[in-house]
């Protein structure tokens, strides 16, 4: 049976020329890596460095075998990072819960490591909150509003606010909006907790509310005057035939926030939260 | 991880189930099971998904057994140059040889090229590396040791066609390739009326000087098969002569063995048996 080890102290025998160079990178007796390269020669049944009186040199076996001793090691440590990376959490699968709405953006904003972390989204839709998939279906999940106790949330990013209401409504004709044009109207919600906070919570919801289960519902609502809806600004929602979308300018933003279970064991969904949790602190202190 | 780890998670990985992988790898199913769990601590995520159903990888775990499928594909890699090196036959063996010696029936294991090598050029093929051993009649030259002595290679006398018997001894020059001529013709048979000896580069001139009946020469019989205007005459009892195989002084024993390998198979492949002692 061949050992990697084996591979190793060959290689490294054969490139230092030198058993002994070769055992100090690896603190070991010179002897020892001859024992090591002995076991690799009556393993492959032929011999692989020659003793010579000033160390050791490559027989023409071991100049062919040395080659796809390399490729060997370059594989093992290939293996070996891929493990340490995964470990540290920079490899590896992360499922992430989103609200429907906010996929691309604001998922790339959650993972910092997008080349190294397999990221599976996890779509919740309208009325579903995303960290009710916590922990079982997603690692983290992204929501308008801090998660429960048992849940650690970091804001990941503010997003201004659109005003969407109908576009027979007098107010859709202004280029962009403020809050107390707005006062008289009804604020249209739609869904449950979660997702109702993408369209508020904002001083001017204390006026009327009405609260729709879906988008669908929100959609049609928003269709007569007098009703308008608060969305964040990037969310990319198709804008329905009768409606029209306008900048809210003193409406106050809505926070997207990274949830994790706190007892999540997933190194790479714990990463990612600690690096938002770390550029928050950054944040705050330059503040 | 070592080998036997990278082993444990392509075969899991494959078979999808504890026992089956236990048993392919040749070890106890709670030793498999402890060495995952070892690797999983290692990378501290699971790798493999456990169900009734079975296992499989999980996405982060497909992460760490691609590179370990790597890492087999070069081992085995490894071990297939590791045979090569081992056994000669497909090792591609060069072997160099006064031609008519080498067959070309054995070409997979003999390029053709260097069957007609002289030799002259003998120690200049080993050291260029050009051939890993080389045939010779007669004696070793110097920088090369025999190792392996096929005897009784019948020699035959060639002749113009249109000559006779006798042409032997007619007084008529004796002509051979280079390195045919010295030793096997002054060692083991030379014909008394010979006063002459022409030297031959290539097969084509020794046979343009014997079919022009300007000399006879010296080969090993059957070596140039039917050419027009030529014959063999058999040089029964005394036309034998030894052949070497020859390796350069500073070959190691394991290129000498192949080489003593691959002439035996060659001369089993030619279907021209000969009785043939270690070297």
């Amino acid at each position: 049976v061949v050992l990697l080890r084996q591979v190793r102290l060959f290689r490294d025998a054969a490139v230092a020329g030198n058993l002994a160079r070769a055992a100090e990178a690896h603190l070991l007796a010179p002897s020892a890596v001859g024992e090591y390269v002995k076991r690799l020669e009556s393993a492959v049944g032929f011999p692989l460095l020659e003793r010579t009186s000033r160390g050791v040199r490559l027989t023409r076996e071991g100049t062919q075998l040395l080659e796809e001793a390399e490729k060997v090691l370059d594989a093992s440590d290939a293996l070996d990072l891929c493990v340490r990376a995964v470990r540290s959490g920079e490899a590896g699968e992360v499922r992430v819960a989103f609200p429907d709405g906010c996929s691309g953006p604001a998922l790339a904003a959650v993972t910092p490591h997008p080349r190294a972390v397999v990221s599976t989204p996890v779509p919740v839709g309208w009325t579903e909150d995303a960290a009710r998939k916590l922990p079982d279906e997603a690692d983290l999940a992204l929501a308008w509003s801090p998660g429960g106790p048992s849940l650690v949330s970091v804001p990941v990013a503010v997003h201004r606010r659109v005003a969407v209401l109908s576009a027979d409504d007098p107010l859709a004709r202004l280029p962009d909006l403020t809050a107390e044009a707005l006062a008289g109207h009804v604020f249209v919600t739609a869904g449950p907790a979660g997702p109702a906070d993408a369209w508020g919570p904002h001083p001017l919801l204390a006026s009327e509310r009405l609260s729709v289960p879906g988008l669908r519902e929100a959609q049609n609502a928003l269709r007569r005057p007098g009703r308008v809806a608060l969305l964040p600004e990037p969310l990319t929602l198709p804008t329905p035939a009768g409606l029209a979308v306008r900048p809210c300018l003193d409406a106050e933003p809505a926070r997207l926030y990274l949830l994790s279970h706190a007892a999540t064991r997933n190194p790479a969904a714990r990463r990612i939260v600690h690096e938002h949790l770390a550029a928050g602190l950054v944040r705050g202190r330059a503040g | 991880m070592d080998l036997q780890d990278v082993h444990a998670l392509c075969a899991l990985d494959r078979l999808g189930h504890f026992g089956r992988a236990a048993a392919e790898l040749g070890v106890a199913q709670p030793a498999l099971s402890q060495r995952i769990a070892r690797i999983e601590r290692e990378a501290g995520t699971p790798v493999f998904a456990r169900s009734s159903r079975g296992v499989t990888s999980t996405a982060t775990g497909a992460l760490l057994i691609r590179r370990a499928a790597d890492v087999l594909g070069a081992v085995a890699d490894w071990e297939a140059a590791a045979r090569r090196c081992r056994a000669p036959s497909d090792q591609g063996l060069r072997l160099a040889g006064p031609w008519g010696l080498v067959d070309p029936a054995a070409a997979q294991l003999l390029p053709p090229e260097p069957a007609g090598l002289a030799l002259s050029a003998v120690g200049a093929a080993l050291g260029a590396a050009e051939a890993s051993a080389v045939a010779v009649l007669g004696p070793c030259p110097a920088g090369t040791r025999s190792v392996l002595r096929l005897e009784d290679v019948p020699l035959a006398l060639l002749v113009a066609d249109a000559a006779g018997a006798e042409a032997a001894d007619d007084g008529r020059a004796y002509v051979g390739v280079v390195g045919f001529v010295e030793d096997p013709i002054g060692r083991f048979w030379r014909p008394g009326s010979a006063d002459r000896v022409l030297l031959a580069e290539t097969a084509d001139e020794l046979l343009y000087y014997v079919a022009s009946g300007r000399a006879c020469a010296v080969v090993p019989a059957g070596a140039l098969g039917d050419r027009p205007g030529v014959r063999e005459i058999p040089l029964a009892g005394r036309g034998h002569a030894p052949v070497h195989v020859v390796v350069r002084d500073g070959a190691t024993d394991l290129e000498a063995q192949r080489a003593r390998v691959a002439v035996r198979q060659s001369h089993a492949l030619a279907s021209r048996p000969l009785v043939a002692s270690g070297g």
